[in-house]
């Protein structure tokens, strides 16, 4: 699907509130499992997830997208805002909810996925051990959207 | 948390709360780029008041210090019509934008779900082939599929074309994904047999028209309305009437005797296939 979170994309930067809609639709319940995984309340999964998805539409026009799929991303996103919140970003077996939607993944954004929730790494970390340049919009040097994910 | 994730009406539940709030607060994207460059272009306006206003006027634009305008100021994907060798009477025009949002639903009750360029409720244009199935067994149970007298699945919707997937409801009402290239190209809702005219409670667009609308209600929501084919060879005398969002059309059929909407289709094209199933 990487043509279709690509356009997602496209139609966010252009102020497409309906993208948003669309997105939340297509990934809020696997956040939402991720983050019940890592959060301490259902209080801190809803706050979690909102703030994701606000981040996502914040900074759609400045998103590092490695492999062009949009889940690893707000998987990433999601981490960063869970550990904000004083909730255990990083406790044993953070994926235990999500490994299904994971496996549906290419291997690159599996890698990806575990190198940012399991072992810690910042998002422009992972894909650089991972040996991915950027594909679709560059990332802005010390962008919002680059340093969200790289807490 | 040690518990287990909500799952179903619970989740549902949740969903629905966080993407209301989520839309409530995403607010309009700022143009930066061009407000900046609006900026820097008045500065340089009034520089150039003292300089010699007609020469400095024709570098502006070209300076190369000047920032880009930002990309949602001005792109916008072209778009794409498939070809149909029906006629088209007219070419539906964009609607206005920017588009609003659809509100949240429940999976379980079609009456909540919109009508959109995207999605209605649960089945999402562009989805992968069956990825929406979960969500529409909530309220819908795939049609009976086509079985042969040794128990082997001829048709899994029980339709010759099995790129359909036909999903039926309680009342008669019937959700249809007809899938292309993998993925979801068009979406077709159906009103219940059993419901009386005018009495249909189903999706609807944010503009509130829907299966049982008349065509006059519809026009009024969509000033830019256009028929879209009027194939009698089709093996239908309803009429078809396209409204163009942003890269796809929401395409109502109207019936020929009752004068109301029967059938809704999202789709890539403004003429979409009216017999999904052959």
């Amino acid at each position: 699907m990487t043509n279709d979170d690509s356009h997602l994309v496209r139609r966010m930067v252009a102020g497409d509130r309906t993208a948003l809609a669309t997105a939340f639709d297509r990934f809020a319940p696997v956040l939402t499992r991720y983050a019940w995984a890592v959060s301490a309340t259902p209080t801190d999964v809803e706050r979690v997830v909102q703030e994701s998805f606000l981040s996502l539409w914040q900074h759609a026009d400045g998103l590092y997208l490695p492999t062009g799929l949009l889940l690893p991303w707000l998987l990433a996103v999601c981490r960063s805002h869970a550990r904000t919140s004083g909730a255990d970003g990083g406790g044993a077996a953070p994926l235990r909810w999500v490994e299904d939607d994971l496996r549906a993944l290419p291997e690159t954004d599996r890698r990806l996925v575990e190198l940012c929730l399991v072992e810690g790494r910042t998002w422009s970390e992972a894909a650089q051990h991972l040996g991915l340049r950027p594909q679709g919009p560059t990332p802005r040097r010390g962008s919002r959207a680059t340093k969200e994910v790289q807490r | 948390m040690n518990s287990e994730p909500p799952i179903g009406d619970d989740l549902q539940r949740m969903l629905v709360s966080m993407k209301q709030n989520v839309l409530e607060r995403a607010e309009p994207r700022k143009r930066r780029g061009r407000r900046t460059g609006i900026v820097i272009t008045v500065i340089a306006l009034l520089a150039v008041g003292t300089a010699g206003g007609g020469v400095a006027l024709g570098l502006i634009p070209t300076s190369p210090t000047e920032p880009e305008p930002a990309p949602s100021a001005t792109s916008q994907p072209s778009q794409t019509v498939t070809p149909s060798s029906a006629p088209v009477v007219g070419e539906p025009t964009p609607t206005p934008t920017p588009t609003p949002t659809a509100p949240p639903y429940s999976a379980t009750d079609w009456s909540t779900w919109t009508i959109s360029a995207d999605a209605v409720g649960p089945a999402t244009l562009g989805s992968p082939a069956g990825a929406d199935d979960a969500a529409l067994r909530a309220a819908f149970s795939p049609a009976p599929p086509l079985i042969d007298d040794k128990g082997t699945v001829i048709y899994p919707f029980g339709c010759p074309n099995t790129n359909s997937r036909i999903w039926d409801g309680p009342g008669g009402e019937r959700v249809v994904e007809v899938v292309a290239g993998g993925a979801v190209g068009t979406v077709v809702i159906q009103q219940g047999q059993d419901a009386a005219p005018g009495q249909q409670v189903g999706p609807k667009t944010l503009e509130g028209v829907g299966l049982g609308s008349t065509l006059a209600e519809v026009r009024a929501a969509y000033p830019d309305l256009v028929q879209t084919r009027t194939d009698a060879a089709g093996g239908t005398r309803d009429t078809f009437w396209a409204v163009r969002s942003g890269e796809r059309y929401i395409v109502f059929q109207v019936g020929e005797g009752s004068g109301r909407v029967a059938t809704v289709f999202v789709a890539g094209t403004s003429e979409p296939v009216a017999d999904y199933c052959s």
